[in-house]
């Protein structure tokens, strides 16, 4: 069964169309990578995903919550089962490494004697286990968006989010973080990550949506590899 | 385990913005003083009303030459009168007595023989003790045979009982404005100390915390921050009432039930003052 679908959805806020009659959907286990330049409706696809937002028209399901159905207090248990990730990170600035993972535990509900286990291991898993102590201040672009991704990750989601994850990193971190999100693909979690910048992601083996003037276009997946 | 996590969250925002915790409680220790002055005020003035009110009673002057039969008939008849406690026969010999006990004995013995009126002396009972009360028993003896005159303090028990109306009045006017005040004062506090730590609460939305577990921190916090308000409030209140007592003799300070409600009142209104300012940071 898909994870995520999307039937003719359009979103528009006021009178400004954002999105327009969109329809795809995104398996278990798959790498979606959504290109499309700055403002092209990227975040608001997300978000629809997520469901900070709800569609204009047309359906969407995720995880089998409906849309038109899910109700207020029901989006945090479909949160739970994804991991969400920024450009800009959204770390807490005094809660060191550990203590930002451990939030996402801790505000679900996880008992407080797995936490510590739960975060050492998703440290662990993005290659941080060794800064667990460092506060956000001191620690690197690279570093804060692997965090941040040890966060997302730690409660086990089936899909990651990530919006422009790479935006406010360096060619080599970009990079990482790219090589990491296959590492978690290739556990099982499916991956959709939304960038403008095609370089990064020429030679991945993903399929690919571009949006376009609030069009979706998909593109295939690429076989170059 | 939630409620662990709730306490830890909510002391360390109290940790992070002292300066705003320290305004907060302060304004809604303001406030809550306030509110306290007039309750304390309402209190000792009913305290003196309900000692006043012991003393609204209803003297029958009798005719002259009352026989014996005829007073014990009348006593046992007026005894009959709703709202009567006690029928007390003053005898012209006691009324004398008393006038020079009241005002001397010279103006008595300038004139020849007794001329102050046997009387009965109508004791109440409490709920009588009103204008309207004292009226209503007054009309119902003045028509008894043997019964010359009877008086009450009219004027000055309506005087009374307009006041203690109109002190009640003040006191659910101003205790209704504080709460608001209050409550208005910490939800805005509320959405300022959310301001401050709102990506900490855009971050819990955002992994799935449900909108009970965003509050209850800042529930705690609202919650705590009333109490020690209204703990200040009153332990201010108390120092004034200790520094003014020795010159206003008698005053008392608010009994301990009602200073336990001032300390709940704070509470809860720091609870739902939090809880109303935080609500649209929810929406996400």
């Amino acid at each position: 069964m898909a994870l995520v679908q999307m039937f003719n959805v359009s979103k528009s806020f006021g009178a400004v169309l954002v999105l327009e009659d969109i329809t795809f959907h995104i398996d278990r286990g798959d790498f979606v990578c959504l290109t499309g330049r700055t403002g092209s409706g990227k975040s608001t696809l997300m978000k629809l995903i997520y469901m900070e937002e709800k569609p204009t028209t047309g359906q969407i399901i995720v995880e089998g919550f409906h849309s038109d159905r899910i109700k207020h207090r029901q989006v945090p248990y479909l949160r739970r089962r994804m991991g969400v990730l920024f450009q800009d990170f959204k770390l807490l600035r005094e809660r060191t490494a550990h203590e930002n993972v451990a939030f996402a535990l801790h505000v679900t509900g996880t008992h407080r004697r797995d936490v510590r286990s739960k975060v050492t291991r998703a440290l662990t898993r993005v290659g941080l286990g060794h800064k667990r102590n460092a506060l956000p201040d001191e620690l690197s672009g690279g570093e804060l968006q692997r965090v941040a991704l040890a966060r997302a990750l730690v409660n086990d989601p089936v899909l990651l989010l990530a919006d422009e994850p790479t935006g406010n990193l360096d060619q080599d971190s970009g990079r990482g973080m790219v090589e990491l999100f296959q590492q978690v693909n290739l556990q099982g979690t499916a991956v959709l990550m939304a960038t403008h910048n095609v370089a990064l992601i020429e030679k991945l083996p993903a399929r690919r949506l571009h949006l376009s003037e609030g069009r979706l276009v998909e593109q295939g997946v690429e076989e170059s590899l | 385990m939630k409620l662990g996590y709730g306490v830890t969250e909510a002391f360390r925002s109290i940790r992070r913005v002292p300066l705003m915790t320290t305004v907060s409680v302060g304004t809604i220790g303001l406030s809550i003083m306030v509110f306290g002055l007039f309750l304390l005020v309402t209190y000792n003035v009913q305290g003196a009303v309900q000692e006043l009110r012991a003393k609204v009673d209803v003297e029958a002057y009798l005719e002259e030459g009352i026989s014996g039969g005829a007073l014990s008939l009348l006593r046992a008849e007026v005894a009959t009168v709703p709202g009567v406690e006690e029928v007390r026969y003053i005898s012209k010999e006691q009324a004398r007595a008393r006038f020079v006990a009241d005002f001397g004995d010279t103006l008595l013995s300038l004139i020849e023989g007794n001329p102050l009126p046997a009387s009965l002396l109508i004791v109440l009972t409490e709920d009588r003790r009103t204008a309207e009360g004292a009226a209503a028993v007054a009309e119902a003896v003045t028509s008894m045979e043997g019964i010359d005159d009877v008086v009450y303090g009219q004027g000055w028990v309506k005087r009374f009982d307009r006041l203690v109306l109109a002190l009640s009045a003040v006191s659910i006017l101003i205790g209704l404005v504080v709460s608001l005040a209050s409550m208005f004062v910490i939800s805005n506090t509320v959405k300022l100390t959310v301001w401050a730590r709102r990506d900490a609460v855009e971050i819990m939305k955002l992994v799935g915390a449900t909108d009970a577990f965003v509050k209850l921190p800042f529930f705690i916090e609202g919650t705590f921050q009333g109490l020690i308000g209204a703990a200040l409030a009153l332990v201010i209140l108390y120092s004034l009432y200790g520094y003014v007592s020795p010159g206003l003799g008698g005053i008392v300070f608010l009994p301990l039930s009602v200073s336990g409600a001032v300390l709940a009142m704070g509470a809860v209104l720091g609870g739902i003052g939090s809880q109303v300012g935080i609500k649209q940071f929810l929406e996400v």
